[in-house]
């Protein structure tokens, strides 16, 4: 499946071990692959987690240089993918905090519109009323996500969107991974049934 | 006969990727419209690839942060720096704190420690370790010193 992530990884490899040690004595190229090993997750957690009209690439950037800079205090006992994913999350908390918007504007579900980010095209399939169908239920979940509890939402944007396990979850969030699976549960379940009210 | 199919909670759990009771599990093997129902929401609940930026624009963040980032040097210059200083006000200052070593009236502290300033300024290490530097601050101290004992 073309959505697993390096950052799956429960511990640091050691192949990831070796890049963090070279990067750590100066090595751009080692610095550049664990970068690239990651980015994705980092620009998935920024684009859901960051303000409604924040600048995702300025965010992703800032997370990568704040990284750099702490390469020295990464301790390798976990993933270097969830230490990075954590690094990205609290960014995004302190421009919450910033920007002061408490409550996340939900974005739009409907419309065909190119410049809407949700006009989501899911895998081409022969039924024109299940791609429609599932278009409709990937944009409700979208907005659904928007509008969660902000712990909420970033457990599931880890889970789902970034591909985090809960041992990662739970350190890149600093909560216990009881309370990782708590607010899971109450996220999955409210998606899941503002989904199912649209598409039954 | 009535079917029972997987309840919100039971679907829930399998999306999260957790266990669920024998004959739950059985249901969601076997069922096709829980099958399709579970198969549709965890691809709704994936990301879709069309937000995610374009291999351009991954590169384009990556090497800006990589070209703002002082990777760490071998030699860190501030220690150099901060051992070269201590040396030098050190050999300076010496004479002056030694029992009757400054009562000589000819050593201006402030001007030394001018002096010590100017040099780090200019080049600290090569101050520090410079022989003529060296060797006048060791002429000078004789002279102190044999002052002191006299």
């Amino acid at each position: 499946m073309a959505s697993v992530l390096r950052s799956e990884l429960p511990v640091v490899s050691d192949d990831e071990f070796e890049l963090v040690e070279r990067a750590r004595g100066g090595d751009r190229d080692a610095a550049a692959t664990l970068l690239e090993r990651h980015e994705l997750s980092v620009w998935r957690v920024c684009r859901h987690l960051l303000p409604p009209g924040d600048d995702v690439e300025a965010a992703v950037q800032e997370t990568f240089m704040r990284a750099l800079a702490k390469l020295g205090r990464y301790s390798g006992s976990g993933s270097f993918g969830g230490w990075l994913t954590a690094i990205a999350v609290n960014y995004c908390r302190d421009r919450l905090r910033r920007v002061r918007l408490v409550p996340f504007r939900p974005l739009e579900v409907d419309g065909e519109d190119e410049n809407n980010p949700l006009a989501v095209l899911p895998a081409p399939e022969a039924d024109p009323e299940r791609t429609a169908m599932g278009r409709q239920a990937m944009a409700r979940v979208h907005a659904e996500v928007a509008r969660l509890p902000q712990r909420q939402r970033e457990a599931f944007v880890l889970r789902f969107f970034a591909g985090l396990k809960l041992a990662g979850i739970a350190a890149a969030l600093g909560v216990d991974v009881g309370s990782v699976k708590t607010h899971l549960h109450r996220a999955v379940r409210r998606v899941r049934e503002h989904v199912q009210e649209a598409v039954p | 006969m009535k079917i029972e199919h997987l309840t919100g909670d039971e679907l829930d759990l399998l999306l999260l990727g957790e266990e669920v009771a024998a004959p739950a599990a059985e249901h969601a093997r076997t069922c096709l419209v829980c099958r399709r129902r579970l198969e549709e929401l965890r691809r709704a609940m994936s990301h879709p690839g069309r937000l995610d930026p374009s291999p351009a624009a991954r590169q384009r963040v990556r090497d800006a942060a990589l070209a703002a980032w002082r990777a760490p040097q071998p030699l860190r210059r501030p220690v150099w720096r901060w051992a070269a200083a201590a040396a030098l006000v050190a050999a300076l200052l010496l004479p002056l704190l030694r029992p009757g070593g400054g009562g000589g009236g000819d050593v201006d502290a402030a001007a030394v420690l001018a002096e010590v300033d100017a040099l780090l300024a200019a080049d600290p290490v090569s101050a520090a370790f410079s022989s003529e530097l060296v060797t006048a601050l060791a002429a000078e101290h004789e002279v102190n010193g044999a002052g002191s004992t006299s």
